[in-house]
């Protein structure tokens, strides 16, 4: 009797155990590491965090590396052979070897990737792998003190590149502002005022469409376009004196002091630019933001645009942890998640989905994001340049900035880091 | 009585093995195993994530043909011996100020802590500050400049004068620490020896130079050598404070073994220029040593 009864109970206790064993396997709690979140929108990843696990209970979301060197974190984790499961990624030689390496999914045909346009995908398409989903998109743009302009004799920003040397001549002469600032410190400012004038030689489509092709492949040749080069020695007399080795928040404290006219920058800084001009004039809408004016008179005007940072999955060889990073980048490209992270960085977005009224953008720029699809424009030389072209080209144009060397031998070394180091 | 002694020195033996494993350990995995793969991979082509490829010596021949590689040797080279010979002759000066027996007697306790203060921050954190403190438009130094009536200078962008810019802030965070390896030997000469050398009529400058510099020769040895390594192996300072600019100049070698690790991922390329600056570091080391050896001797 007692052991029938035994019997019983510990056939009980394993069915249970069984029973338990196998909703546990279904769902088992894991920790999925996420390495997306930057600083400017570090504060709503909490609710995205909240959000997410309330909809998933069993995946609790770690995210990582948000407050070191992305490269270096990413190359410390790769080997030690522990990658996130979710990482940012910019099309850079690290992850260029780590798409080649088999370390990052292909997400062609995930739902990530349903409502965002082609051309954004292609930008992230590498060996007929898409390997990411970008979190915007970003364009260059001239933040212009306007009360400066008007004690310089301009009622309205210029219009045109004779126009524009006009204005910076004019500033300099009657006013204390410095005519133009950039915050050279930064690769892509560095890189964008030149790249700017390049872009505004081209004739067609298909020019600058060569050129982003002869970038990647190394064949392209900067001396090819001189009147590039020379737009750029006429506007480095009227740049701020620092303005090569200026950071980003260097260059919104001196707008904030009126200390320049103008400031050349990306859309990403157009709330900083735009408050700290408006603090300074002690008046709302005294900075306005335009496309930088480069264009010849006649000519229509070029811009530089671009994709961001990208959301992408690495391979994982536990199948939990795949499928809950499935989830997770799914789940974020749904456009009401995906407004969590747009909200807060005020970035243009990418999804087609996402309705006008979930969208918060700037003031200053509400105008320009409709235009930046219409006109002519250039990927951004962070999508394009490697490593080394990158370190050798910004060191020879902060040199032409600053005044110890030309722009003649910046373009010189651009042309044969190019070459040397194509991919 | 021989078999016991046998086994005493057996289990003595045993003991001292036992007492050296977990330091034989730690020196093995964290130093010796590194330092092997860091030679290793110098022969080898790799980016951190596929197959290595062996190709001999060939990222040792092409390190001088990469870009700004001798201009930044050279920089790396000014930047040692500038931080040395500015550390060093700062840090004796400072000592002999914040002796004891020296000039300085108010807030003796107050002004060691603060000189030594410095070595305790982060080297990022403090070249940071220099960084800002550098800005042509909104630096402090720049500012007291202008208050005395000069010119503001382009400190981060001036060839030769941001090099002295990097040396400075170097010099500010290394000196404490310096002078206090300096203190401690001023302070171990036997006060009897300088007052009998009074007593037979030597005057400030003999005092200083025939006996308390003799004396210090081992601590001048010792901050020569630590210094110099340090000035060599300096990383996020001098990065942070001018970002290796204007042009390459103030590009230091220990910059570019972190470029080609983790911008590049040229783990191969790296690794060359780790072991070539380990082998100058430690022959510029010996050098070193040996003169210095000498002097000591001497006096």
């Amino acid at each position: 009797m007692k052991k029938g009864l035994s019997f019983i109970l510990v056939s009980i206790l394993a069915l249970l155990l069984l029973s338990g064993g196998a909703v546990a396997q279904e769902h088992a709690p894991l920790t999925l590491e996420v390495c997306i979140v930057d600083t400017n929108w570090a504060d709503a990843w909490q609710d995205m965090k909240a959000s997410f696990e309330e909809q998933y209970p069993w995946i609790t979301l770690e995210s990582v590396g948000s407050d070191q060197n992305i490269t270096e974190f990413i190359s410390a984790r790769i080997a030690a052979n522990d990658l996130p499961g979710v990482i940012k990624l910019t099309v850079s030689d690290i992850y260029l070897d780590m798409i080649e390496g088999g370390l990052i999914k292909d997400l062609t045909g995930m739902p990530c990737a349903a409502n965002v346009p082609e051309r954004f995908l292609d930008a992230f398409t590498y060996n007929g792998i898409l390997s990411g989903i970008t979190q915007g998109a970003s364009f260059s743009a001239l933040y212009v003190n306007t009360d400066a302009l008007k004690e310089a004799g301009w009622d309205n920003p210029p219009a045109n590149w004779d126009e524009f040397l006009q204005c910076c001549a004019d500033i300099q002469e009657k006013t204390d502002y410095a005519p133009l600032l950039i915050n050279g410190d930064h690769h892509t400012i560095c890189y964008m005022l030149y790249e700017l004038m390049l872009a505004n030689c081209f004739q067609t489509p298909e020019e600058g469409a060569a050129y982003e092709a002869g970038m990647k492949d190394g064949t392209f040749d900067f001396s090819k376009y001189p009147e590039a080069a020379e737009k750029l020695s006429q506007v480095i007399p009227y740049l701020m004196t620092g303005s090569a080795t200026t950071t980003q928040d260097d260059a919104v404290a001196i707008m904030a002091e009126g200390g320049a006219a103008m400031l050349l920058g990306g859309n990403w800084v157009s709330s900083g630019a735009l408050a700290a001009i408006d603090e300074y004039c002690g008046r709302e809408n005294a900075g306005v933001a335009i496309f930088p004016p480069f264009n010849d008179p006649d000519k229509d005007l070029w811009i530089s645009s671009s994709t961001e940072v990208a959301f992408a999955l690495t391979e994982q060889s536990d199948p939990a942890i795949a499928e809950a990073a499935e989830l997770f980048i799914n789940w974020v490209f749904e456009p009401e998640n995906f407004k969590i992270i747009q909200n807060a960085r005020g970035t243009v977005p990418v999804l087609t989905n996402m309705t006008d009224d979930m969208i918060v953008l700037p003031e200053g720029i509400k105008a320009l994001v409709p235009q930046v699809s219409e006109l002519n424009s250039i990927s951004m030389g962070y999508n394009l340049y490697g490593a080394e072209f990158k370190d050798a080209t910004m060191t020879a144009l902060r040199d032409a900035y600053a005044g110890n060397g030309t722009v003649e031998d910046a373009i010189t070394t651009m042309n044969t880091v190019l070459q040397r180091y194509a991919r | 009585m021989k078999g016991s002694k046998m086994a005493w020195q057996r289990k003595r033996t045993i003991t001292g093995i036992l007492f050296l494993l977990p330091f034989l350990a730690i020196t093995c995995v964290f130093i010796l195993y590194p330092l092997y793969n860091v030679i290793r991979y110098s022969f080898f082509e790799w980016n951190g994530i596929g197959k290595a490829r062996f190709v001999g010596l060939d990222n040792y021949r092409m390190l001088p043909t990469t870009e700004g590689f001798w201009t930044m040797a050279q920089a790396t080279l000014i930047y040692a011996v500038g931080v040395t010979a500015l550390v060093v002759v700062a840090g004796y000066l400072l000592a002999l100020a914040l002796d004891k027996t020296g000039r300085f007697r108010i807030n003796r306790t107050l002004m060691r802590v603060m000189w030594f203060f410095p070595c305790l921050l982060s080297g990022i954190i403090v070249g940071i500050i220099w960084h800002i403190m550098y800005n042509y438009n909104s630096g402090l130094i720049n500012y007291l400049l202008n208050a005395i009536g000069l010119e503001s200078v382009n400190w981060l962008e001036t060839y030769g004068v941001t090099m002295l810019a990097v040396i400075v802030a170097s010099v500010w965070i290394q000196v404490g620490m310096c002078a206090i390896i300096f203190l401690a030997g001023l302070q171990s000469i036997p006060r009897d020896m300088l007052e009998a050398a009074e007593l037979d009529g030597t005057n400030r400058w003999q005092k200083e130079t025939k006996i308390v510099l003799p004396i210090m020769a081992p601590s001048i040895t010792i901050n020569v050598i630590t210094t110099s390594i340090a000035a060599f192996k300096a990383y996020e300072l001098p990065f942070t404070v001018s970002n290796g600019l204007p042009g390459y100049s103030t590009r230091l070698l220990t910059q570019r073994v972190y470029f080609y690790s983790f911008e590049t991922n040229k783990y191969g390329i790296a690794s060359a220029l780790s072991v070539l600056l380990v082998i100058v570091i430690t022959v510029v080391s010996l050098l070193q040593l040996i003169v210095l050896k000498k002097r000591e001797d001497i006096y």
